[in-house]
Order: structure tokens, then sequence, then C-alpha cells
């Protein structure tokens, strides 16, 4: 089951938590995707944009191509800068 | 209770039968007892994962809910791993194991709710800084794999 916070980021990332099996408890402000949608959702995580029905239930995933797109052009950007403070002789850290 | 059994077994009591004991269903209820009580003290281990979100700092907490109260949480990127435990001056500590030895994280839980933020913390002048989302465990699109033990 994946469970994601409704409220985004800043930078429209979600907050989300995976694991097998149903959470206990979900915390308040996250809810659970649906099954139909968690492998939309896996797909698109953290950049996704939801449905949310009035009482707080997950009933649509998309992927928010619009944030994802900032990070990426971001991303590249950081990577390019890091190369050229490196004189162009390294490539860029490792992350994760 | 009657029990028929003669024999018990070395660790948890549980009823061993000689050819010649009877069969009691008193044996069977307390062995059953011992052995959800045993279970029931035994680690409780869950595992899962999260994308990162590129966010760090106090005002953009990581968060993880587990179904137990861990004692112990490992958590692992692509090349960033950090652990938080209980036990440290009564609170938790995050260790994180790559580039940053002075890493630390500022953790807090609310029921089974560990949330926590990276900083750095300076020996020479106690300044604290917020870090990066790498140092947070929390870098974007990255997954993390983590297994809590409680």
């Amino acid at each position: 089951m994946t469970i994601i916070r409704l409220e985004a980021f800043a930078n429209g990332a979600h907050a989300n938590q995976t694991k097998a099996g149903a959470f206990r408890r979900i915390p308040a402000g996250w809810a659970a995707v649906p099954a139909e949608l968690e492998e939309t959702a896996a797909d698109a995580l953290p950049w996704v944009s939801l449905t949310v029905s009035e009482d707080g239930k997950i009933t649509g995933v998309t992927e928010n191509t619009e944030a994802k797109a900032a990070w990426e052009a971001a991303e590249a950007a950081r990577i390019a800068a890091e190369e050229a403070a490196a004189g162009g002789t390294e490539g860029g850290a490792a992350n994760g | 209770m009657v029990k028929a059994a003669s024999g018990a077994t070395a660790n948890y009591g549980l009823s061993q039968w000689a050819r010649t004991d009877g069969i009691c269903m008193d044996d069977f209820n307390s062995d059953n007892a011992l052995i959800d009580a045993a279970l029931a003290a035994g680690a409780r281990i869950e595992t899962g994962s999260y994308t990162g979100t590129g966010t760090c700092g106090s005002g953009s907490p990581s968060s993880l809910t587990f179904d137990f109260v861990p004692k112990l949480v490992l958590i692992m990127g692509n090349a960033w791993c950090g652990f938080i435990t209980q036990g440290y001056n009564n609170g938790l500590f995050i260790g994180i194991m790559q580039y940053l030895p002075n890493a630390r994280a500022n953790v807090t839980w609310s029921d089974s709710t560990l949330t926590w933020y990276a900083i750095s913390y300076s020996s020479y002048n106690g300044y604290y800084a917020n870090l990066s989302p790498e140092a947070q465990l929390n870098f974007s699109a990255t997954t993390y794999h983590y297994i809590a033990i409680g």
C-alpha cells in the first residue's frame, strides 16, 4: 500500500511511503492510494497531482509534469555548475 | 489445570509427551499461551520505501509511519544511508554514514510516526545548519528503502 501526503511541498513534490500490506494508521493529512492507482503513483512519485474527494480520499493520480520538468531543469543546472566548478573534468556527485 | 504431558522443552516449557502420557486440552492451551507471549515479546520488523521529494530542513521534514514504535530505523538510498535509534540521551540519533560525519537529525515522534530533518553540527562553534536533501535522505525521485526494528 502507498500513502501520500495530500499537501505538496513548495516544489510540487508529495511525501509518500510504501510498504507491503495495509497501514494500521494513516497520519493526518495523508491518504491511501487506491490499489488501481498504485502503479501510476509509483511511476510518477514524487511529482503527482492528486484528485481528492470531500472526505479526504484519493480518487485520481496523474503525473505533475510541470513540477517534474522544473526539477529536471534545476538538477541539470546544478550538475552543470558542479562540473564547471570542478573544471569540467569530474562528474556530479552521487545522490540519494 | 491438569497436565498430562510429563516432559517440557528446555526454553519455553512447552509440553513434551511420553508414550504413556495422556492427551489433555490444558496442555495445548498452556502451550499456545506460552507461544503467543513469546511471539508478542519478540522483535518486530517492518520494511518499506519512499521516494525522495528533494526538500529538506525544518520547514520540510521527512516522515515515516509504522505499525509500532521502532527502536531502530535504517534508511538506505543509492549512495547515502542513515539510521535513527532510540536511547541516545533518551531521544534519537541519526548518522549519515557517507560524506558528512557531523550530520545529525532533529527527530520527533508522534504516536508511531517518525519525523526528521537533517542538520549539521559543528563542535567548534555549536552551530547547527540545515543540510541538503541528500543528507536528509530525501533526494528527489530517489527510492529509499527502510527497515524498522522494534
